[in-house]
């Protein structure tokens, strides 16, 4: 009988109850992971499950490399490259001068500040996730930003795992890392698409096959003297993406991944010993520096690229924690002798209390805007506003506000230009705000949600506020604003819609309820219908066609929609 | 603490690299991937290269691999599923098994093999090979008819035999007839306990536990793996076989409504196990043990192959199938189970036989599997070719039992406000309405419905043949995921009304290209009805309010009908469609 199975046993069972626990809250999975490895580290030898946490890393990465499409390198918008590299540099920096401040050896202290600058995508990503999905700005940005981060931590991952720091020893580090990388790139150019016809549409061998490319990559890794990461990286770089049964693939290694990090996180727990003032005081600086220094300077670096001052602090709190590639570091340092027991434990704890005070931050974000706000260290946002958006010579009167200039927001403001309603719209994503300022003369760049832009908006004077975004919160503060204006927003579900109803609104968009009125009609004709189902598809195929030339608006219209006077 | 750098075991990865590219070669010769496996082990151990040490991480692999796979198999034992046909498959499992332990019995001891030799490899060589009859059968889409669910009862009731045996063969001594009846009883005893707390834990307790963190993807993972590992480590303790644990723990699952999708959350990673796991079996023979009775390994495989399917046929005649039933659920029972390694295995591992012997039962497995393949491959062409033999046994009285399979039904894939109010439509028109749906309080919400809601992710396989995709007479998808709409498109037949939904213009002309025969675009019509207001209000204040409030009490009604749901639904939202 393995002498694992019991060590593994306690891992999982600890994990389920304390996550069963913590279902009542929003904390994210990784840092009650490294918790429970705190607690049960007395009943588990020290490293025992150390080799099924590598696998642990090794899917880690993995999955990141397959979900990272390289087309995405080359969009990535320029903003965030630019912002999650002046974060790395700016926080990197500062926390190298700390850590050798703190007595720590140079090598050491590239450790430290490699902690305080990468943040944690699985921690920051899921806490977002209902903002990336809304395609809101900050959650986007949260998103592309932390991609960027973490291309930069494989990067930092190759250099530090050399095992010499000459400059040849580095270069030829690197050098191997991009030969892995263009091998990986090959493999997926050439390679892939044969396996998977190869595997006919069995799930079980295109499932095996990529894990036979991470095991490839991974042992290629260990005979160039590469780091695991760089090798499970490449793996994921020569899977694509696009072929039939990718999401048979992508559930079966989401899986894999599920096991061996829960595995993973809680090794990482399991190996923190006691820890001493030194241990404390190291965590303290690192807590300290993530929590209060890298939010100001990601606000300051966003507002600088032009963002407003709410979204690029909104922004800030996705990103407020330790990235669990700064642990796979901090473990490869361990394991190599490169960094102290102390430092280590330092690292380990600051993450776990990092990700669930970014949880809070999260959870918190709008009062600690406001309080960010009034201190005013980014600047007076009334005068921000004031200078880039395009206000009335005169006070608007009788005016509809349109919130959010997306498709929807700006097919309402074409609506009122046709009938000589004045119209002012507030958006605050810099491209849509661009665009909107081509079109129409009164603009509000800003953040609906912050105060300071209702001064713009006159609503007390205002016929009509039209909210665009089916965000809950956003709905809720239109609605406490003072004003005798109607107001019409938007809802995901009929639920939500109701609620706000009766809290006001004097109308609600449900996307979904519209759609199925008419949904119900067409359904009993396509079903009863005596045309063959191919002839329906060309049929409907060509009606919406139809309907996108007539109308010359390519994404407005689609079939059998009800006639527009109805 | 553990010095040195991050690396990964080269026995594991030797393993997995030989098995990936076996599994292509076996693949490509139509071979079921388990055979593939053993091989990898025998080409890498001491048959072939002999280049492995089994290092910690391959043992413990192999060890899950056992356990996983029979959690897996209590995770899909549903009473439910043959409840139709119970008698006939329990009067056929009993008797199967009686009969064809008789004749490898027999064979076994013909050939040579001394009585405790003869009486392993007659225990060890009665079961059908699940993983490949289910596998076969469910690419052929047969697992659902009748010689199929004939052949997945007679199987489940073998696997409880399985476990049984395994826990008696596991037991710590048996020297003398009174411990071993001790010992059997004390097993009996255990296995009876574990078995209760399983039942009350599935009764009381389960539901709530899973429903707590269907929510949560992860959670609800990890909650799973630890229910198998709490039996799996319960049954360590209590010196029983970890696979009685396992299976047991899947066992208590299995009557909880959300193990479907636990069931396909678990399988990647039980995939990966198992490769590990069979590999090892082939690992453990040499060359002199594999074919140290490779002459009457053929004999006995030829024997064996022939016997069980005449025995087969005659039972499932007994009860009064027809001829065809019978001949295609005979057919696909003639292998030798993978499982007659892992009782070899034990065995070995006991003392009661040599590792010749394993080798002789994995020489059998081989070859039986590998050509049980092509038969049930090719089932009905064998019978066509042989039809005239079996008209004999043609009477009036023997007729196949209707079951209830779902064809020219409706599959929904997701329900939200655009697809609810079609479910009667559905319903009422075309019978059966089957809903996929990941959002656990829509099960309980349909719970006294007339439509069957599947739990779990619309991307995993086995669930759409679950739902039948493949026989749906409407396909309905609420999602705008172009990549469920295309699997939903791809996988249903070709007289089937496909309806998607889509984001936007462009992704809804995509959709129809491939085939989808009605889209509709949620928010290009919302998007008209609120231009439609908005005209309205700024000509005709009045007016718009009048109409809006129409509107806001249909919303009002809709509201009061569809809700109740205690989970966050944003956690379940199908994701894109804000960018309006």
């Amino acid at each position: 009988m393995s002498e694992l199975i019991e060590p593994l046993a306690i891992v999982f069972i600890t994990a389920a109850v304390v996550l069963l626990i913590a279902t009542r809250y929003p904390f994210p999975s990784v840092p009650l992971y490294i918790l429970v490895g705190i607690g049960v580290s007395p009943l588990i030898a020290p490293g025992i499950t150390l080799e099924l946490a590598q696998l642990g890393i090794a899917f880690l990465v993995f999955v990141f490399g397959v979900h990272a499409e390289p087309s995405r390198f080359l969009t990535v918008t320029r903003d965030s490259e630019h912002v999650a590299a002046v974060q790395i540099l700016v926080v990197g920096v500062t926390g190298f001068v700390i850590a050798l401040l703190l007595g720590l050896d140079q090598l050491s202290a590239a450790y430290f500040a490699t902690a305080a600058a990468l943040s944690s995508s699985l921690v920051g990503r899921e806490l977002a996730e209902g903002e990336i999905r809304l395609n809101l700005i900050h959650g986007r940005l949260t998103e592309s930003i932390h991609f960027v981060q973490d291309l930069f931590a494989v990067g930092i991952i190759l250099v530090l795992g050399a095992t010499v720091y000459t400059l040849d020893g580095v270069a030829l580090q690197l050098g191997y890392g991009v030969l892995m990388l263009m091998v990986a790139i090959l493999i997926r150019i050439y390679l892939f698409d044969v396996f998977v016809t190869l595997s006919g549409d069995s799930d079980e061998l295109i499932m095996l096959t990529g894990i036979g490319l991470l095991i490839g990559f991974l042992a290629l890794a260990e005979v160039l003297e590469l780091s695991i990461v760089v090798g499970a990286f490449a793996a994921g770089i020569s899977i694509t993406q696009e072929f039939e049964y990718n999401v048979a693939l992508l559930s079966a290694l989401e899986s894999i991944e599920n096991f061996f990090t829960a595995i993973f996180f809680v090794t990482l727990g399991s190996l923190v010993v006691a820890p001493s003032t030194e241990v404390l005081a190291m965590a303290v600086v690192l807590v300290f520096g993530i929590v209060f220094v890298k939010p100001i300077v990601t606000i300051w670096a966003l507002v600088y690229q032009g963002y407003d001052t709410r979204s690029a602090a909104l922004t800030s709190f996705s990103l407020d924690q330790i990235s669990e590639f700064a642990l796979i570091l901090a473990i490869s340092g361990l394991l190599a002798g490169q960094i102290s027991q102390s430092l280590f434990d330092a690292i380990l704890l600051a993450a776990a209390a990092t990700m669930i005070t970014s949880t809070l931050t999260y959870t918190y974000e709008d009062e600690l805007y406001r309080l960010i706000e009034r201190t005013g260290i980014f600047g007076a946002t009334r005068e921000r506003t004031r200078a880039r958006s395009a206000l009335p010579k005169e006070p608007l009167e009788n005016h509809v506000i349109v919130i959010g200039y997306g498709k929807l927001g700006s097919s309402i403001v074409a609506v009122c230009r046709e009938l000589d309603k004045p119209v002012v719209v507030v958006e605050n994503d810099p491209d849509r705000f661009e665009l909107a300022r081509e079109y129409h003369d009164v603009c509000v760049f800003g953040d609906a949600m912050s105060d300071v832009v209702w001064e713009f908006l006159d609503a007390e004077r205002a016929d009509l506020v039209v909210s665009t975004p089916p965000q809950r919160s956003l709905s809720e503060y239109v609605l406490s604003v003072e004003t005798d204006a109607d107001v019409i927003l938007r809802a995901d579900d009929t639920a939500t819609a109701v609620e706000l109803i009766d809290a006001g609104a004097t109308y609600v968009n449900v996307t979904d309820f519209l759609a199925s009125e008419q949904f119900g009609e067409t359904l009993s004709r396509l079903i009863t219908a005596e045309t063959s189902p191919e002839t329906l598809r060309q049929e409907n195929r060509r009606l919406l066609r139809e309907r996108v030339s007539d109308s010359g608006i390519v994404g407005q219209l689609g079939p059998n929609v009800p006639e527009l006077d109805r | 603490m553990v010095e040195g750098t991050v690396t990964i075991a080269a026995d594991f990865a030797l393993i997995i690299l030989t098995a990936v590219a076996l599994g292509y070669l076996f693949r490509l010769s139509g071979q079921p991937t388990i055979v593939a496996y053993i091989f990898t082990g025998i080409v890498l151990g001491p048959v072939f290269l002999d280049v492995i040490t089994e290092g910690q991480l391959v043992e413990l692999m192999a060890e899950l691999g056992l356990g996983f796979l029979l959690f897996l198999l209590g995770l899909k034992l549903r009473i439910d599923d043959i409840r139709e046909i119970l008698r006939p498959v329990i009067n056929i499992a009993v008797w199967q098994t009686v009969l064809q332990t008789a004749l490898a019995f027999a064979v076994a001891y013909a050939l040579g093999f001394d009585l405790l030799q003869t009486t392993i490899i007659a225990l060890a060589t009665v079961f059908g090979a699940t993983p490949i009859i289910v596998k076969v059968l469910a690419d052929k889409d047969e697992l659902t008819s009748l010689p199929g669910k004939i052949d997945v009862g007679v199987l489940i009731l073998q696997d409880i035999y399985l476990v049984v045996l395994l826990a008696v063969l596991s037991a710590e001594s048996f020297d003398d007839p009174s411990t071993i009846a001790v010992n059997i009883g004390t097993i009996f005893l255990l296995m009876a306990g574990i078995g209760a707390f399983s039942y009350l834990a599935a009764r009381y307790f389960l539901p709530q536990l899973f429903r707590a963190v269907a929510g949560d993807r992860e959670a609800f993972f990890i909650v799973g793996i630890a229910w198998a590992f709490l039996f799996i480590h319960g049954s360590m303790e209590l010196n029983l076989s970890i696979e009685v644990g396992a299976f047991l723990a899947g066992l208590s699952l299995a009557q909880v409504q959300y193990t479907s999708e636990l069931t396909e959350r678990i399988r990647p990673l039980t995939d990966l196990f198992m490769v590990v796991f069979f590999s090892s079996i082939g690992l453990r023979i040499s060359a002199d043990d594999l074919f140290a009775f490779w002459q009457e390994a053929m004999i006995a495989s030829a024997a064996l192959m022939v016997g069980n399917f005449l025995i087969m046929f005659f039972l499932i005649d007994y009860e009064n199938f027809t001829p065809e039933t019978s001949f295609l659920g005979s057919l696909n029972m003639v292998q030798v189970s993978e499982f007659s390694l892992v009782v070899g295995a034990l065995a070995v591992s006991q003392g009661f036989i040599g590792e010749p012997i394993l080798g002789y039962l994995s020489l059998m497995a081989i070859v039986t599997m590998g050509l049980s393949t092509y038969l049930i491959k090719y089932n009905h062409q064998l019978y066509d070719l042989t039809e005239s033999v079996w008209a004999r046994f043609e009477s009036d009285d023997k007729q196949d039992v209707e079951l209830k399979t779902y064809a020219d039904h409706a599959v929904v894939i997701g329900v939200d406000d655009v697809t609810e109010p079609t479910l009667s439509v559905l319903h009422e028109k075309l019978g059966d309405v089957v809903i996929v749906d990941r959002n656990p309080s829509i099960s309980d919400r349909f719970a006294d419905t007339p439509y069957d809601v599947i739990y779990g992710d619309f991307k995993h396989g086995e669930l759409r043949k679950e739902a039948g995709i493949g026989r749906a007479a409407v396909v309905m998808s609420s999602s705008v995921q172009p990549e469920i709409n295309e699997l939903a498109i791809r996988e249903s037949s070709e007289g089937a009304i496909v309806i998607a939904e889509a984001d936007s213009v462009e992704q809804a002309l995509d959709l129809y290209d491939e085939g989808a025969h009605y889209v509709t675009l949620p928010t290009v019509l919302a998007g008209l009805k609120i231009r439609t207001y908005l005209t309205q209000y700024i000509r005709d204040r009045p007016a718009f309010l009048r109409a809006v409030e129409d509107d806001v009490d249909r919303l009002r009604q809709s509201a009061g009908t569809t809700r109740s749901s205690g989970v966050d639904p944003r956690r379940f939202d199908r994701g894109g469609e804000s960018d309006v």
